[in-house]
């Protein structure tokens, strides 16, 4: 599939490319025809510098890294030129590719504990990078293992490089596969999403070691994400690919503050931003992106584009220059595009049609928080241990417990959204299901609507269950694959007794209220997309007229053009139909746009909580802080000026949590601020949720309110 | 590490002990060991009868005879045979033979099922891949008492053919047995050759499609791709890395099948007239001689077990996130 | 695979014509089709299918209609196949092609019986020790397990050699293999059952009250049917295996009844002599076999949903 005229380059001196890709493409043989992975993309990567990558799935970002280390699956062909310092790789015999790999490519991939062999220590996998490469001898090797070790700020490098990668923690191991990728210093390092399987501190860790490997190094750096936060952070230019070709490319400044493709647009307005006070509507991008098997002429985006003109249909667009700077776009009216804001294109989106409102329920005015209304549900003290199930033989089960959550309190206020936030290990989705009543809590009493939850019986408990419901996290793990989608949205009405008719209409309803067709009820899961699964479990948990929602993790494992369109959805349906929203989420910059209040969980304990304006721009408890500021914002001359300051460590077990307040093995203030006598305190005493000199009840010792973004 | 070792030596005992009361319980509904004596023409006197019943401990009420048996066989005494020979000497002779057979065929089929597995995976899809596997599903299918009168005739053939008796056919050893430890060596290695060969054969196919499947997963995995981006050499990736990792489990595979295998011995050893554990299993069953088959029982599963326990500990030993937790 | 465009977002809110379209993506592709189509694209097991259909005619119609019976003399004593005996007869004067539909009856009969005993057994037992948990899973598995201990020929043949005076002799030799199968399916659908049993599908199904029943009923016993299927399929190959072995020994199907493995004991000194009376009963088992194995093969793929690329 060529494309019409010649995609342009952003003129630079060829010197100073250290990777120049080609009109490069990738196609594979698949059962229903070929796939069209890549078409077309020529890119060039400078001496020092970082070129970010962004696109959502689809996109083929990484057949493309894959492409260029010579990767790609043996049913995949390759074309064009990929031509590393002038030397084309492409065609390359493997012997001859292998000695290129790892010596002057490197490449991190996604998850660090795939990517490390469980049967051999750390120390041993880098110093098998660098022997493949270099005439050392193996105590040479060793000794250079470690001082990598230390480059990537891994503490005690030298006992660490003996270890297995099981006894290190997700962060940690991710900077392993950083040093074993620049053991043997290579002329570019490709990063493919480096940091979306991590919790947001230890992202800051990693990144913080790719900066120090980029002063350390000469090495170039392709970075490949979908999150446009590091992108702002980390990248000097930026390529955004879309099925498959790159249809925009410019400075990081630049681009964050005037793209020119409506892609790119649609996608900086589907963000929900971390210090956006305004907190106006998402512009989602409707649709998704296109399969790759059909090539149709015309842009790919087309289909999508809210400024799309009949030349759009049938032309594809070539690159070309935007004002004539470095910054080039893929869009027939690129100059009209150009700067202007994404409402200007993008409306608005969310619900289609209106439920009925429960008449009954008490009427929630737009500013109304907890004003006069009883909290809808109440928990005190509640506590969940867990046996260990002991991973392989090694725990001992039966001996550890694991401490999910250690005696919250937590009010749910009527009509509002009230978040809860924290990281792996936190305990937030075990509180969500607790306060569910899926789990029987170890100690503690939840209350809904003043009734403890805990012994509900019979009529009670199934009242309890219409009015509360819960989202998953994954929607194609949250629905039955074998049922269709009216199944599978009138299911809680069958299992309360209702009868078809009643179930089919109201699933008919229910559809159309999320967005999708009522031809789609006959569908079955797998032909949806994954935002259009979620809708589907959006309507599903909406059948029985809920009071509350939980949504744990609603939207975090859709992509980012489709997360708009949701939560759009949710903040309408909360307003009519007055909903109460817990939303469990480790997305801070979601947090900020829809919750009216927070709580900050960390190890099993709320920290911190109060109204998110507070939060948010006043956090009293350190690890608020330190949450806060490690998320990279989408906007780079924000992200350059922050001092980013990751808090070191790894989060602990929730097997065996630190004692008195769990913080303070990584607590900045804990190690620089705090006199012995002040650490003792904090080593042995528990410190309670109660509002100190502060506006907020927060569980810190010694807090200190500081004014962040 | 120790803790372990010690924890899977201490549950195997009850796991023994529980076999055994099954074992027992098992061969009260196999019928009475008097059946061949009472179906004898002209019918016994009844005090032949009574001495028999006596001698074979039938008057004892069960839980008694269950004692009687189980504490006998820490004395070596494993109980009274309606042949009237010493159960305990007959079965260690015939399990030096048989284990001779077990062992080297477990050997071959686990190598062969090595080879074709990593054959197929890293060959995927070709027609070297379809041809093994088919192959595999034809033994996988093969009955082995059939298979093995095949290779007996077709090697007798191969002797009529070349006029003397290149290949052994029947027995596991010449009688008398060659003098030297290396004339003795080389005649019982002849021997097991067909045997082999069969019980082999009939064996691999199922365990080189879980090498096959198990190489192809740990082949997909990412630090199989990692490696391969260091710029390792193919052959070094294959063996150091995916090998080790792929082929920890298979042994944990091959004890579950042990059980199948000493059945497969049975019936091959029938097929060739070996004088070996089949012969004594099949001669123990027809004659009703109760003991002799409880016997034979609780030897097999004392190896099986003792098999399984092995394996578990080399897991262990191998995969350090067992090893350390 | 056909997606849907995500048509409407909004009624009444202006909307580019073009996402209108994406509903004429075919019927819906209901799970059974998809599995249906899945298996027919294995080429081995549609053929597998076929073989055993044809096996199965043979035997149970092909018997009746046969004018010789596997226990009535024949004037031809030990005649190598030709018009009147294609499968020749041996020297006693039975006509082997006879004997071999019997012999395949029989055969068949066991080995269906002990697949769907076992299977059926085996899957009640795993589901209800993976759903059960605790203590009651572990006792269960562990009686599963020792079970597995012993070589089931040998259990086999000294519980089958006390029933063989009995009319009916294979009804037990089906019975005994059924009890000493059962344990494989077990392990297996239980670990299906723990697998799903953590799944969000089950979570969400509860979190709206659904009943232990209901979630086994609806929910787990659907999405394991995959897997009780390609085992019981297996075991039809295994037990034929293992109870033509039964016989051969002597300890399977007693005369005068037959079965494959019996005419291949009766027959092995003949194999020079008259070697058809050696292959063909043989070959029977092996095809009986060889297409269980591939249908068991095909039902794996049709079944598998984390199948990905495309077979050759």
């Amino acid at each position: 599939m060529t494309v019409a005229t010649q995609d342009q380059r952003p003129a630079t001196p060829a010197a100073a490319d250290v990777l120049n890709i080609d009109r490069v493409g990738v196609r594979f043989r698949a059962g229903s025809g070929t796939v069209h992975a890549l078409r077309e993309v020529s890119l060039s990567v400078r001496q020092h510098e970082v070129l970010g990558v962004v696109g959502e799935s689809g996109c083929g970002k990484s057949s493309l890294a894959l492409a260029v280390m010579g990767l790609l699956p043996p049913n995949a062909t390759l074309s064009g030129s990929i031509s590393l310092r002038g030397d084309e790789l492409v065609g390359r015999s493997e012997a001859a590719m292998e000695s290129v790999r790892g010596a002057r490519l490197g490449i991190v991939f996604q998850d660090p504990l795939a990517s490390l062999n469980p049967v051999y220590t750390v120390g041993y996998q880098i110093t098998e990078a660098l022997l493949a490469h270099q005439q050392i001898s193996k105590a040479a090797a060793h000794q250079r293992a470690v001082e990598l070790l230390d480059l990537v700020g891994i503490p005690s490098p030298e006992r660490r490089s003996a270890a297995y990668p099981h006894e290190f923690s997700g962060g940690m191991r991710q900077r392993a596969v950083i040093a074993i990728a620049i053991a043997n210093e290579p002329d570019v390092l490709i990063l493919d999403e480096p940091t979306t399987a991590l919790d947001v501190t230890i992202q800051a860790q990693v990144l913080q070691a790719l900066s120090s490997v980029r002063a350390a190094t000469d090495a170039a750096q392709l970075l490949i994400t979908h999150d446009l936060g590091v992108i702002a952070g980390q990248a000097d230019r930026v390529v955004v690919l879309y099925a498959g070709r790159v249809v925009e490319t410019a400075q990081v400044d630049e681009l964050f503050a005037a793209p020119a493709m409506p892609y790119t647009l649609g996608l900086l307005g589907s963000l929900p931003r971390l210090a956006n006070d305004a907190r106006g509507r998402l512009t989602p991008i409707p649709g998704s992106p296109p399969s790759l098997l059909r090539i149709d002429g015309g842009c790919p985006f087309a289909p999508r584009c809210p400024a799309v003109q009949d030349i759009c249909r049938t032309e594809e667009p070539s690159l070309q220059p935007v004002r004539a700077t470095e910054h080039l776009a893929a869009c027939h009216f690129a100059s009209d595009i150009h700067g202007r804001p994404p409402e200007d294109l993008f409306p608005p989106l969310g619900l289609a049609r209106a439920l009925t409102a429960d008449a009954a329920r008490p009427a929630v005015t737009a500013t109304a928080t907890t004003t006069g209304l009883p909290p809808i549900l109440q928990a005190r003290n509640v506590v969940k241990h867990f046996p260990a199930r002991g991973g392989r033989r090694g725990a001992r089960p039966g001996h550890d417990v694991v401490h999910a959550v250690c005696g919250v309190d937590l009010d749910l206020a009527a009509g509002e959204t009230t978040a809860l936030v924290g990281e792996s290990g936190s305990g937030k989705s075990t509180l969500g299901r607790l306060l569910m009543n899926l789990l029987p809590p170890t100690s503690g009493e939840i209350a809904f609507h003043g009734v403890g939850t805990r012994h509900m019986r019979g009529d009670e408990l199934r009242r309890f269950r219409r009015a509360t419901q819960l989202v998953f996290q994954d929607p194609t793990a949250s629905l039955d694959p074998r049922m269709t989608a009216a199944d599978l949205i009138a299911e809680p009405l069958r299992i309360g007794g209702v009868a078809q008719r009643t179930r089919l209409a109201r699933a008919e309803e229910l559809i159309q209220a999320v967005g999708l067709r009522a031809a789609h009820l006959r569908r079955y899961p797998h032909e949806f997309s994954g935002g259009q699964r979620q809708r589907i479990s959006i309507a599903r948990a909406l059948s029985t007229s809920p009071e509350l929602m939980i949504l744990d993790e609603p939207v975090s494992s859709l992509d980012v053009s489709a997360q708009a369109g949701i939560i759009n959805l949710l903040q309408d349906l909360q307003d009519t139909l007055r909903l109460s929203y817990l939303l469990i989420s480790h997305d801070i910059a979601l947090v900020n746009h829809v919750a009216a209040r927070v709580a900050v969980m960390y190890l099993g304990r709320i920290v911190e909580t109060g109204d998110r304006h507070h939060i948010f721009t006043r956090p009293a408890h350190p690890y608020t802080r330190a949450l806060i500021s490690a998320v990279p914002v989408p906007d780079p001359a924000m992200e350059r000026q922050r001092r980013h300051q990751p808090i070191a460590g790894d989060i602990p077990n929730p097997v065996d949590p630190p004692s008195g307040c769990r913080f303070r093995t990584r607590c900045p203030r804990f190690a620089s601020d705090l006199t012995a006598a002040e650490q003792a305190k904090c080593k042995e005493e528990i410190p309670q949720l109660i509002r100190r000199d502060t506006e907020q009840p927060v569980a810190c010792h010694f807090p200190q309110t500081l004014q962040i973004l | 590490m120790r803790r372990v070792i010690l924890r899977r030596l201490i549950y195997s005992v009850p796991v023994a002990l529980i076999a055994s009361i099954a074992t027992f319980a098992l061969m009260s509904f196999a019928g009475s060991p008097l059946s061949q004596l009472e179906s004898r023409e002209p019918p016994p006197s009844a005090a032949t009868i009574a001495a028999a019943k006596k001698y074979l401990r039938l008057n004892q009420p069960l839980a008694d005879q269950y004692w009687h048996w189980l504490t006998g066989i820490f004395t070596g005494n494993w109980g009274p045979s309606v042949e009237h020979f010493d159960i305990g000497e007959m079965l260690w002779q015939r399990l030096l033979v048989t284990m001779r057979l077990v062992i080297v065929a477990v050997l071959v089929a686990m190598i062969i099922a090595v080879v074709v597995g990593v054959i197929s995976a890293s060959r995927r899809y070709s027609a070297l891949d379809h041809g093994l596997s088919f192959v595999g599903f034809l033994m996988l299918s093969m009955p082995l008492f059939w298979f093995a009168i095949l290779l007996q005739q077709g090697a007798i053939r191969v002797n009529q053919a070349l006029g003397s008796r290149v290949l052994y056919t029947q027995g596991e050893q010449s009688i008398p047995l060659p003098s030297g430890f290396l004339g003795a060596t080389g005649d019982i290695v002849a021997h097991l050759l067909l045997p082999t060969l069969a019980l082999s054969l009939t064996t691999y196919a199922a365990w080189s499609r879980y090498v096959r499947s198990s190489t192809l997963e740990v082949l997909g995995a990412d630090y199989i791709r990692l490696a391969r981006a260091k710029g390792l050499p193919r052959r070094k990736i294959l063996v150091r890395h995916a090998l080790r990792t792929a082929l920890i489990p298979f042994i944990t595979v091959v004890g579950l099948d042990l059980g199948t295998i000493f059945s497969g011995a049975v019936v091959t050893e029938t097929v060739f007239q070996w004088r070996g554990m089949g012969d004594f299993l099949v001669t123990a069953i027809q004659d009703y001689d109760l003991y002799a088959v409880m016997a034979w029982l609780m030897a097999v599963a004392g190896i099986i077990i003792a098999f399984n326990l092995i394996a578990d500990l080399l897991y262990a030993v191998v995969d350090p996130r067992i090893r350390i937790g | 695979m056909a997606e849907i465009e995500d048509g409407s977002l909004a009624a009444g809110i202006l909307l580019p014509a073009s996402l209108e379209d994406g509903d004429d993506a075919g019927p819906p592709l209901s799970r059974q089709r998809q599995i249906v189509r899945r298996f027919c694209a294995h080429r081995l097991a549609l053929a597998g299918l076929i073989v055993l259909i044809a096996l199965i005619l043979f035997a149970f119609i092909g018997e009746p209609l046969w004018h010789y019976k596997f226990n009535v003399f024949t004037s031809a004593l030990a005649q190598p196949p030709s018009l009147a005996h294609p499968f020749g007869t041996n020297p006693a004067g039975y006509d082997l092609l006879a004997e071999v539909l019997q012999g395949t009856q029989r055969s068949l009969e066991i080995s269906f019986f002990v697949a769907i005993a076992a299977g059926t057994v085996g899957s009640i037992w795993g589901a209800v020790a993976g759903l059960a948990g605790g203590i009651t899973d572990m006792i269960m598995m562990r009686i599963a397990d020792l079970v597995l201990i012993f070589p089931v020929l040998a259990i086999a043949a000294a519980l089958a050699n006390h029933f063989a005076r009995q009319a009916n002799s294979w009804f037990f030799l089906a019975v005994i293999l059924a009890g000493l199968t059962w344990p494989y399916v077990a392990r297996l659908v239980r670990g299906v059952v723990l697998a799903l049993r953590e799944r969000e599908f089950v979570t969400a199904a509860r979190s709206y009250g659904a009943s232990g029943r209901y979630l086994v009923f609806r929910h787990l016993l659907p999405n394991a049917i995959g897997t009780v299927l390609v085992s019981t399929t297996i075991i039809v190959a295994t037990s034929i295996l293992a109870a033509t072995a039964l016989s051969f020994l002597g300890f399977g199907v007693q005369p005068p009844d037959v079965d494959l493995g019996s005419l291949v004991s009766q027959n092995q000194g003949a194999i020079f002599a008259q070697p058809w009376l050696f292959y063909f009963p043989g070959i029977f088992i092996v095809l009986i076999a060889l297409s269980a194995n591939f249908i068991g093969d095909g039902l794996r793929d049709a079944f598998d949903t984390t199948q990905s690329g495309a077979r050759s």
